[in-house]
């Protein structure tokens, strides 16, 4: 499943409840219909009322109010990406905007998210496969009106069996790797600090999202799950704000402001 | 003496709600409103802790700064096509009001006014009838307090889907509890009909001749109403709440031709621009809103224009208008 990863000996599962928010669409090109408004499109049955409380994509974000600003002009088409934990939760998050008259079309936006909630052990124990999953599998698209609301707001949660990292191959890839330096000192220097910090990388340091996300898997993964400031560590792509905590934010338009420096 | 309003903009989803609020100051800076060129209104957008602050505390406005606040970021929105409101909150726009010119004694002296506008999502006050549409948080709680609290309530109407049934189901429950309501600050109800230019499209550059006629406004207003029994409910909060009926199109009519802002030649719905510009500045040249000042400024100041019409106003030219077809 995550392509390249060094395995250990076993398996392990990691499971994320869903819940869309956003508008239906339908037919080519995925056109709102005038019916349509804004709405929960898809929810996991095993959600219950505490937990979605936490999954307004404003208190993910942690922003007064969701701006198309808010994405980074080069992640505007599959929009941001948002991985936080939360009361005992990782959330993971994509958000964009979507013309209402359908891709490419040039009318109204209106939101999109798409948000995962599973067990913060899982994703101290698996960071790397869990944004090796999301870099791939978590899409802001919205859901087809014709689908049934009984289906789609009592949805089986996602399940993935992802193979258990080898550690000493982890280590070898970290060591050499010239992204790990930076992340790696980021969070043993802040490990008792308390205070909030951002590293930023742009396209300079990795030509796309997906290798990001794979590159901070690996630093956290590396990261000893004893680690005293797990709970704060927040990973973000596309996303013009920073986010509490420690925070590793990838920026694809930083290429340009790089150059301009 | 500073007088503190709040308004609740309610109506269903695509009523141009959100419209109305990012053209209102644009409306009120270029005059094209139904008072007397005399009042010259001022508005300008402030922050949330200018509109909390003491009179005594306010700030100096900064002339030269540019202010790069929520209702900027909605004025881009609005240049670009527009963002749907979404139901996650609700909004607050703040503003500060001020009457430079002649005006009744009664309400220069209540200024300058400082607005506190609320904007929220169609889908949260005004859903589809019958429908169950899950909404994350209490955001609906949070709304039915402002609205409680508001002095001023603008139901923003479409006008060209008024008989959609959608949701005025929703709508007349919601009028119904509101005036069933002792809790209620309310003194005045504004409701806008919206994208009044649609209905002159087809009448090129005599268009903006015909919409600036209140006349005409009125005759529209009153066939609006009774396609839309169920606003009479609005009779019911009379005489505690002032309530008016007005027109207004944020898109307006373009400056110097004089149709309808619409480009039948650019995708989706669109006002005309000049090609070789972007975002707001392409806009500018052609655009020219129209009333959309008017909720706004009843709102606050219970003043009526030339374009703001009272129950009995519309009964008045209803009972002419049927004694004379006896003779027709």
């Amino acid at each position: 499943m995550v392509a390249g990863f060094p395995v250990d000996a076993g398996d392990c599962l990691i499971s994320f409840d869903r819940l869309h928010y956003g508008k239906l669409a339908a037919g080519e090109g995925g056109r709102v219909p005038a019916y349509a408004g804004y709405e929960v499109t898809r929810r996991s049955q095993g959600i219950d009322p505490q937990t979605e409380r936490l999954l307004s994509p404003l208190r993910v974000a942690g922003l007064r109010r969701f701006e198309p600003d808010a994405i980074d002009i080069d992640s505007r088409g599959a929009g941001c990406f948002i991985a936080r934990a939360t009361a005992g939760n990782i959330i993971l998050m994509r958000t964009r905007f979507r013309p209402e008259d359908g891709e490419g079309g040039a009318g109204r936006l209106h939101q999109q998210s798409a948000i995962w909630v599973g067990s913060f052990e899982s994703w101290r124990r698996n960071p790397a496969a869990c944004l090796a999953v999301a870099a791939q599998e978590l899409r802001a698209d919205p859901d087809h009106a014709l689908e049934r609301d009984a289906l789609r707001l009592n949805d089986a949660p996602l399940r993935w069996r992802v193979a258990q990292p080898d550690c000493a191959a982890v280590a070898r890839i970290v060591e050499r790797a010239p992204w790990a330096h930076a992340m790696l000192r980021l969070l043993v220097e802040e490990a008792e600090s308390g205070a909030d910090s951002l590293l930023d990388f742009g396209a300079a340091d990795f030509p796309t999202e997906r290798e990001f996300l794979a590159a901070v898997g690996f630093a956290l993964q590396f990261l000893p799950t004893a680690y005293p400031r797990w709970a704060e560590i927040s990973v973000a792509s596309g996303f013009a704000q920073s986010l509490p905590g420690l925070c590793l934010r990838y920026s694809p338009s930083w290429r340009q402001a790089r150059a301009a420096a | 003496m500073t007088e503190k309003v709040a308004i609740c903009l309610v109506g269903p989803k695509k009523g141009g709600k959100s419209s109305l609020l990012a053209s209102l100051t644009d409306c009120v800076a270029q005059s094209a409103f139904g008072y007397s060129p005399r009042l010259r209104p001022a508005l300008q957008p402030i922050t949330r802790a200018e509109f909390s602050a003491e009179p005594s505390e306010a700030r100096k406005a900064d002339l030269l700064s540019i202010e790069q606040g929520d209702y900027e970021r909605m004025k881009r929105d609005f240049a670009e096509g527009g963002v749907a409101t979404d139901t996650l909150d609700t909004y607050e726009y703040y503003f500060r009001l001020s009457v430079n010119g002649e005006a009744p004694p009664e309400v220069v002296t209540r200024g300058p006014w400082l607005l506190e506008v609320i904007d929220s999502a169609g889908e949260i006050a005004v859903p589809p009838d019958g429908a169950e549409v899950p909404i994350l948080n209490d955001v609906k709680a949070k709304l039915a307090r402002q609205m409680l609290d508001s002095e001023a309530l603008v139901l923003v109407l479409p006008m060209v889907r008024l008989e959609d049934s959608a949701w005025t189901g929703t709508l007349a429950r919601l009028l119904d509890r509101l005036a069933l309501s002792r809790d209620r600050k309310l003194k005045r109800v504004v409701v806008a009909f919206s994208q009044y230019e649609r209905l002159f499209i087809r009448l090129g550059p005599s268009a903006f001749t015909y919409a600036c006629d209140p006349a005409v406004a009125l005759h529209v207003l009153k066939k609006s109403l009774r396609a839309a029994q169920w606003l009479d409910r609005l009779r019911a909060l009379e005489p505690a709440v002032s309530v008016r009926f007005t027109v207004c199109s944020a898109y307006g009519f373009t400056k110097r031709f004089q149709n309808a802002n619409m480009d039948p030649h650019q995708p989706g719905e669109r006002r005309f621009r000049r090609a070789s510009l972007e975002g707001a500045r392409a806009y500018s040249e052609y655009w020219r809103p129209f009333l959309t000042a008017e909720p706004m400024l009843y709102a606050a100041l219970g003043l009526d224009s030339a374009f703001t019409f009272s129950y009995a106003q519309l009964d008045a030219r209803a009972k002419e208008s049927a004694a004379s077809s006896i003779l027709a």
